[in-house]
């Protein structure tokens, strides 16, 4: 059947319209009509610098420490499991700081034994790190385990049979055969943490490492520049950051990391 | 090489009621919808939550889980497309000095391609599939249809039979191609979750 252009498809572009315009407005107004040199400023692109540093490594992070649990849950089920994974993206960002912030405290016996092997969550990279890690692995293990679901399970117990654990299986039978997925997931992730801004206002609202000192993260400073210069500054700042997310995900897209639409393909 | 079943099984609308007991190989014929693949999936140990016990040469694997069973199932999907044909053999084991037994392997079910099996037709996946169970030396190798994509089933199937006989492997098999029943030392009729007949034996 060819594709055609039905009442379905009207209502997807209309759809992707309501998604697309807002963006594009502050493509044009902070580029063509705003464009602030401050918008373009050396902050900024540090901002920027620290946003994809932190998430990339936050994504890294999560692909290491979340597959494991994205196949489990993808493959048994575990409705408590499940319920707990949620609860990063079910609850208001900001006690995702605040809870990062008790379990980096001096005053609490996690915090002392961090601090104890040198682990400061407080306007630290570090800090950083794991709160994007912390809101968006949700985000992986839900694109993860939905992906690996839908995958035919027959290589997986021919590999079991054969005599591989299911940690094995997973590395060497289901993560090689589905690594655009994997991408695609990782880099939805990716893109929640770049947007993140609750947490990060609490744990580490600036961090004061090298080579980030004094530097805050894409969206707390447009929300600063917001405050202190109004809109217009940060519309372009937010141009910015809105184009460097773009490149990237257009990239994996282009590149064929992302999932495929269209009609259903072998699982395999 | 024997396995004793006797199995009680409901999922929607097919119940399992299976009870017998093969000494060699043995195959499963019957209509589609009978209930062979569901029967060759709980000896496996794909299905969990059935009534009765597997005995494979006198143990007892009714609970054993799968990595301890001894059995293999294959069907048309069993394979691994990631891999190259040589490593998909030989996995997941270090091959050491056993890369001769492999050459013979592949000899002796036609598999003279390499590259990567997911890029192969059909046919040579289940080929390889074949050859992997074969290498890996399990007490039971199910066979669900796997001969109905390979050109020569019969023959494959012959040398298939062959090979796992010699490294002490018993082979279940089913099948809608009747003439394949010369292979086999007992053939069993399926029917409504049934196993209604010995054929021969």
């Amino acid at each position: 059947m060819k594709n055609g252009r039905d009442a379905l498809w009207a209502i997807s572009v209309l759809t992707i319209a309501l998604i697309s315009v807002p963006i594009a407005l502050i493509l044009i107004y902070g580029f063509a009509i705003y464009h602030d040199a401050a918008g373009f400023g050396d902050t900024v692109i540090k901002a920027i610098a620290l946003t994809l540093f932190t998430s990339s490594v936050s994504v890294a992070i999560v692909f290491l420490v979340f597959t494991p649990l994205s196949y489990e849950l993808a493959r048994k089920t575990h409705r408590g499991l499940e319920a707990i994974a949620d609860i990063p993206a079910s609850i208001p960002h900001p006690i995702v700081g605040i809870a990062l912030l008790i379990l980096g405290s001096p005053f609490t016996p996690t915090g002392r034994f961090l601090e104890s092997i040198g682990f400061d969550f407080f306007d630290t990279i570090q800090g950083m790190i794991i709160a994007l890690s912390f809101v968006s692995a949700p985000i992986y293990i839900r694109s993860m385990q939905s992906a690996i679901f839908s995958r035919n399970e027959y290589p997986e117990l021919l590999a079991q049979s054969l005599g591989a654990s299911r940690l094995r299986t997973l590395y060497s039978v289901v993560l090689p055969a589905m690594s655009r997925q994997a991408i695609a997931s990782a880099l939805t992730s990716m893109s929640r943490a770049m947007s993140e801004f609750g947490s990060i206002a609490i744990i580490a609202y600036y961090v004061t490492q090298y080579p980030f000192s004094g530097v805050s993260a894409a969206s707390v400073l447009i929300y600063q520049y917001y405050g202190y210069f109004g809109p217009g500054v940060a519309i372009t700042a937010s141009a910015l950051m809105i184009l460097f997310s773009l490149v990237i995900l257009l990239t994996g897209r282009i590149m064929g990391f992302g999932q495929r639409g269209g009609r259903m393909e072998n699982g395999n | 090489m024997a396995i004793e079943a006797d199995i009680s099984y409901r999922i929607g609308d097919l119940s399992i009621n299976a009870a017998f007991r093969a000494k060699g190989n043995a195959m499963i014929a019957g209509p589609n919808g009978s209930g062979k693949t569901t029967l060759l999936r709980i000896l496996a140990g794909h299905i969990d939550g059935f009534r009765g016990s597997i005995i494979l040469d006198g143990k007892d694997i009714t609970d054993l889980p799968l990595q301890r069973r001894g059995v293999v199932y294959l069907n048309q999907d069993t394979y691994f497309p990631s891999m190259k044909v040589h490593d998909h053999i030989a996995w997941p084991h270090e091959v050491g000095d056993r890369e001769e037994e492999i050459r013979q392997i592949c000899s002796d079910l036609g598999i003279d391609y390499t590259g990567r099996v997911g890029n192969l037709s059909v046919g040579q996946r289940a080929r390889v599939a074949v050859a992997t169970a074969i290498f890996n030396r399990p007490r039971l190798i199910l066979m669900d249809e796997v001969t109905s994509v390979i050109s020569e089933g019969p023959a494959f199937l012959e040398s298939s039979l062959d090979l796992a006989a010699s490294r002490g492997s018993q082979v279940i098999y089913v099948t809608q191609n009747l003439g394949e029943a010369v292979h086999a030392s007992e053939v069993y009729r399926m029917e409504h979750g049934s196993v209604v007949s010995l054929v021969q034996g």
